[in-house]
């Protein structure tokens, strides 16, 4: 019979925020705070991925109850 | 200010006896469960990620490397921003197979118990620095801080206690698959102490050595290359190649993989962990700058490792000092103890089981708890001599990320775990080795060369371009994952994978199954239990058994071909998680072999596909989830009818047995589908089974006092899925509750017969009348005669008239009572002649028959089978038709002849006919050409009903002006019994 993927892996508003990060942090985009203007500066970024993913996980449980 | 060995050596061991403490209380339920289960408790517990290398070398390799010590942690963040996508998928796979490590995993998925072994050496092998790390971290701390010079003892007595603690609590259960709540508990506790200690140093950085944060902004101006330094790593530094390492590391480490899975509380746990993780990580993170500067500020040419500890003891407060010693302590303890664990399950698993019998006499769980611990010890202690023997030059960091890019390793593979069905074993193995070969040429050989531990022979980095000096990671990585990764592809698609592997890749990818047709040989739990017991011993096959039927909710009775694959694979998975996936699997192929032979039975299909969908329902994409929702819809439409459904498959196994079924049989659909109607062993069942293998395609049987008529359809096999070319032909029995319609069509027959009589009423009057008055003229005379004979003249004529008014007053009673309950008949078998008589004489008693003379021409030698008073009714009635509609002078007789088995009744009359128009509406009830109050309508009906009832036909030959034949043709055997009585409690009945 056919074969059905398993559609929870693809959480389209993680994966977008998992792509956000990536281009922020891994791609030439990188250089743009990187610039030592402040020593802060990769600590933000960091957060606001946390405060991310912490609105993503609230979207998750409340479609879940 | 130095530190004494012994306070300090107090200090850690009263640390650890509250680590002890908190585990014991934890196991004993002493904290309480919202505490030891809260899904933030689980995000602390994976702070074990953050070892000696984040408190001491964190602060080292920002020295060095700038913000590249972050990326260390971003590539977690990146990764935890998939848990959706990718560590709850692993999470499941991990908990519907009761896999408990990595190398359980790709053993599972590739089928093979060599990835299994090559992936725990590759792991030992890969840890070992990394323990390393953790033992020398300790050792060194304690040797900044006292200048105590015997890092032996120091690192085999931390060794010895983090060994009791492993034992005592990672090692509590015989199955790695249960939960140490203890254990997550005292992690997360950890996680707490070093995130205070490490806030804890930065405050003494900031407000100690800085005098404030506009202390330390002045410093900073007054230094700009030290941020400048941080910064610039990021842009030319091998800043990606440590957010990809860390990505893989934030899950795929021996010891995260533990934390994220194997003591996973929940799915919801993860979700937290996705944000709650990270921000621990920042919080970490965010004191390391700090306390670089400050340790710049104090010692800038001091080892920048243990600047934690140089700017702890700026405080010059033994109590800080000691409390950033027990800081790193937490760190160095946590990860030593969950990796040796993880690290203890794998070996176990793929490297002792598989070469040991099980079935040895003794205490199968005793002998692998035992096991376990001294691996545990074995691996500690294993930690403990790299730490004496590698190069003791090397940072902390460099250890660790040796570590790092060998785990990274694992990602091909896990992408073909989680993602591509097509890769095989063969692709994974040579994938993986290719990828080992490359990481060990580039940094696992140059380690040991530096150490002492190979000769500078075997150092082949510098054909990877690695040149002295240079950072070697990015080439490594970016080498082995190359390799690795082209391996694996091209190996996978030159390789077809077996179906072991496809089904195991199915299972892994959680896609939809088509049920596998296979039955098991063994044919009850006690003959699983007896096959088992050679190879794990009886105990063990006993406990394993009586666990698997526990989880199903199954009991020892249980026959079905379905539910004992089910406990089959229960078995298997129970045991997966004792043993290992591919020792639970050599198991139970070789105790509970398959019946390649015999043929699934529909129903166990039927079954097994409905639970896999239901399982699966919430992941199906758009047409299908209609589909299923439709099928669902159709199912309760079935489910919900008020008339019980039984289908029955080709193998004549149950596989629909709907609500009312359930309600009318007393058994639930669970317990009746799968086995045949004949194993239930029940009234209701062996009355379908008996009507299964009848002709007939309905049937009325009665249930205690209630009536249900059966009917039955053969299922056309061309929509069955069949196997090969058998034959497959289903059936679906409808079982309707009749009762009420029964009692309503004897209540209606009362009525016909009690209208009937009052119909005859005048006539009875006059009948019982005369002889009454013929009584009362007699009784007079008598008391004037002496005669002796002629009073005994008169007596016998006051006898014979009281016996003419006894016989009119039985035939009225015979006729008037209102049968037998409900309407059952009952069969016997008498003279059609004096039927017929009886019912002659019933009718003549109406006064205006007594100028038809009515002649009874049956045979009498004829006798019939069948509920006498019902067919009574019958001549009554028709008889009545006739009298009425003929007139004086006209004659009504009644004959009958046996033609084969079947008896032919004529009831015949010379009167007026039945018009055509008329004739077309007889049967219809309450239809009737008399006048009001003369008929009811229901004569003839009720007539044709009790017929048909007898399995008999009426006919009606009627013309104009020429009378009317009633032609009835009954059979003069009965065929079929009378309906059948079953023994079935009123409750049990559905009303």
């Amino acid at each position: 019979m056919a074969l059905m993927p398993d559609r929870s892996r693809t959480s389209d508003l993680a994966l977008l925020l998992f792509g956000v990060g990536v281009l922020v942090l891994a791609s030439r985009a990188r250089n743009l705070w990187a610039t030592g203007w402040h020593w802060l500066t990769p600590f933000v970024l960091w957060l606001l991925l946390i405060v991310g993913a912490w609105w993503v996980a609230r979207r998750r449980k409340s479609r879940d109850t | 200010m130095t530190l004494e060995i012994g306070p300090l050596f107090a200090a850690a061991l009263g640390y650890l006896l509250l680590l002890f403490l908190i585990a014991y209380a934890t196991e004993r339920g002493l904290i309480p469960a919202r505490v030891s289960r809260h899904p933030l408790t689980y995000a602390l517990s994976l702070g074990v990620y953050a070892t000696s290398w984040t408190y001491y070398g964190s602060v080292g390799f920002a020295r060095g490397q700038g913000y590249n010590f972050l990326a260390i942690y971003l590539g977690v963040t990146l990764s935890c921003l998939l848990i959706g996508a990718l560590w709850m998928p692993v999470l499941r796979v991990i908990r519907d197979n009761q896999l408990t490590s990595l190398a359980d995993l790709f053993a599972f998925r590739y089928q093979s118990q060599a990835a299994g072994v090559l992936v725990t050496l590759f792991m030992i092998a890969c840890s070992l620095p990394y323990l390393a790390l953790q033992i020398r971290a300790v050792t060194e701390s304690v040797r900044v801080l006292t200048q105590f010079t015997a890092p032996g003892t120091v690192g085999l007595a931390f060794c010895a206690l983090v060994t009791l603690f492993a034992i005592l609590f990672g090692a509590r259960h015989v199955t790695a698959r249960e939960r140490h709540e203890g254990l997550v508990v005292a992690i997360a506790f950890e996680s707490v102490v070093k995130l205070a200690a490490l806030l804890m140093v930065a405050g003494i950085a900031v407000f100690l050595v800085f005098g404030g944060f506009s202390g330390m902004e002045n410093w900073l101006r007054a230094h700009p290359l030290a941020v400048e330094s941080l910064f610039r790593p990021v842009r030319e530094g091998p800043w990606k190649t440590l957010l990809l390492l860390s990505f893989a590391a934030g899950f795929l480490l021996p010891r995260q993989f533990h934390m994220a899975f194997t003591e996973s509380l929940n799915e919801r746990g993860l979700h937290v962990a996705s944000w709650a993780f990270p921000l621990f990580l920042l919080l970490l993170n965010l004191a390391v700058p700090a306390i670089l500067w400050a340790g710049m500020e104090l010692l800038p040419s001091g080892n920048a490792d243990f600047y934690v500890l140089t700017v702890a003891r700026r405080s010059g407060s033994t109590l800080l000092s000691g409390i950033a010693f027990l800081g790193g302590l937490s760190a160095a303890s946590a990860m030593l103890i969950v990796d040796t664990l993880a690290l203890a399950a794998m070996c176990l698993n793929h490297l002792v089981l598989p070469r040991r019998d099980l079935a040895k006499p003794g205490d199968l769980y005793s002998r692998l708890l035992w096991a376990r611990r001294a691996l545990i010890a074995a691996i500690i202690l294993a930690g403990y001599c790299s730490s004496i023997f590698l190069d003791r030059h090397r940072g902390l960091v460099e250890l660790g990320l040796v570590s790092f890019v060998a785990v990274a390793q694992f990602l091909p593979g896990l992408f073909g775990v989680l993602f591509w069905r097509r890769a095989t074993r063969l692709g994974f193995i040579a994938g993986l080795m290719g990828g080992i070969f490359v990481w060990a040429a580039t940094l696992f050989v140059p380690l040991l060369t530096r150490s002492g531990l190979l000769p500078n022979a075997f150092d082949i980095s510098a054909l990877f371009g690695i040149a002295p000096g240079r950072e070697p990671w990015s080439i490594a990585t970016l080498a082995s994952l190359s390799i690795n990764g082209l391996l694996f592809g091209a190996l996978s698609l030159a390789t077809r994978p077996t179906h072991a592997e496809e089904r195991a890749a199915s299972a892994c990818a959680k896609e939809v199954l088509a049920p596998e047709l296979i039955v098991v040989a063994a044919t009850s739990p006690v003959e699983f239990q007896e096959r088992l017991a050679p190879l794990l011993g009886p105990e063990a096959a006993e406990l394993e058994v009586a666990q698997a039927l526990g989880d199903l909710e199954m009991t020892r009775n249980e026959r079905r071909p379905a539910q004992l694959q089910r406990l089959r694979e229960r078995i298997q998975r129970n045991l997966s998680g004792l043993v290992g996936p591919l020792v639970a699997r050599m198991i139970v192929d070789e105790g509970l072999r398959l019946d390649t032979q015999a043929r699934p039975a529909l129903s166990d299909r039927l079954r097994f596909l409905e639970e896999t969908l239901r399982e699966s329902r919430a992941h199906l994409p758009g047409p299908a989830a209609e589909l299923e929702a439709f099928r669902r819809y159709l199912r309760r439409i079935l489910e919900d009818l008020p008339l019980g459904v039984c289908a029955l498959g080709p193998d004549r196994d149950v596989v629909i047995w709907n609500r009312a079924l359930e309600a009318l049989a007393g058994i639930s659909a669970n317990e009746a589908t799968g086995g045949t109607l004949q194993q239930l062993e029940q009234p209701v069942a062996r009355a379908l089974a008996e009507f299964a293998a009848r002709p007939e395609p309905q049937q009325e049987i009665r249930l205690g006092d209630r009536f249900f008529s059966l009917s039955k359809s053969v299922v056309d096999g061309a929509a069955l899925p069949r196997r090969g070319t058998s034959p497959s032909q289903g059936l679906v029995m409808l079982v309707e509750d009749v009762s009420e319609r029964k009692a309503l069509a004897s209540q209606v027959a009362h009525q016909d017969r009690l209208a009937s009589i009052g119909r005859l009423a005048a006539g009875i009057a006059h009948e019982i009348g005369n002889p009454l008055t013929g009584i009362a003229c007699i009784a007079q005379n008598l008391a004037h005669e002496d005669n002796a004979s002629v009073l005994r003249d008169r007596v016998r004529s006051i006898l014979e008239q009281a016996q003419r008014i006894d016989a009119i007053v039985r035939g009225l009673l015979s006729f008037s009572r209102s049968g037998s309950d409900n309407g059952v008949q009952e069969v016997e078998t008498f003279s059609l002649r004096e039927a017929v008589g009886e019912a002659i004489a019933l009718v003549q008693l109406d006064r205006t028959a007594k100028n038809i003379p009515c002649e009874n021409k049956c045979p009498s030698e004829l006798t019939i089978e069948g509920d006498r008073q019902r067919l009574l009714q019958v001549f009554v009635n028709l008889l009545s038709n006739a009298f009425d509609a003929s007139r004086p002078g006209e004659r009504v007789w009644v004959e009958a002849k046996v033609q084969g088995g079947d008896v032919r009744v004529l009831v015949i009359d010379q009167g007026t006919g039945i018009p055509e128009a008329v004739r077309q509406r007889i049967f219809e009830p309450f239809f009737t050409t008399k006048e009001p109050g003369q008929g009811t309508g229901l004569g003839l009906p009720l007539a044709y009903s009790i017929v048909r009832e007898h399995q008999g036909t009426m006919e009606v030959n009627s013309a104009l002006g020429a009378g009317t034949t009633v032609v009835l043709q009954l059979p003069l055997r009965q065929k079929t019994a009378p309906l059948p009585r079953l023994e079935v409690r009123r409750e049990q009945v559905r009303a």
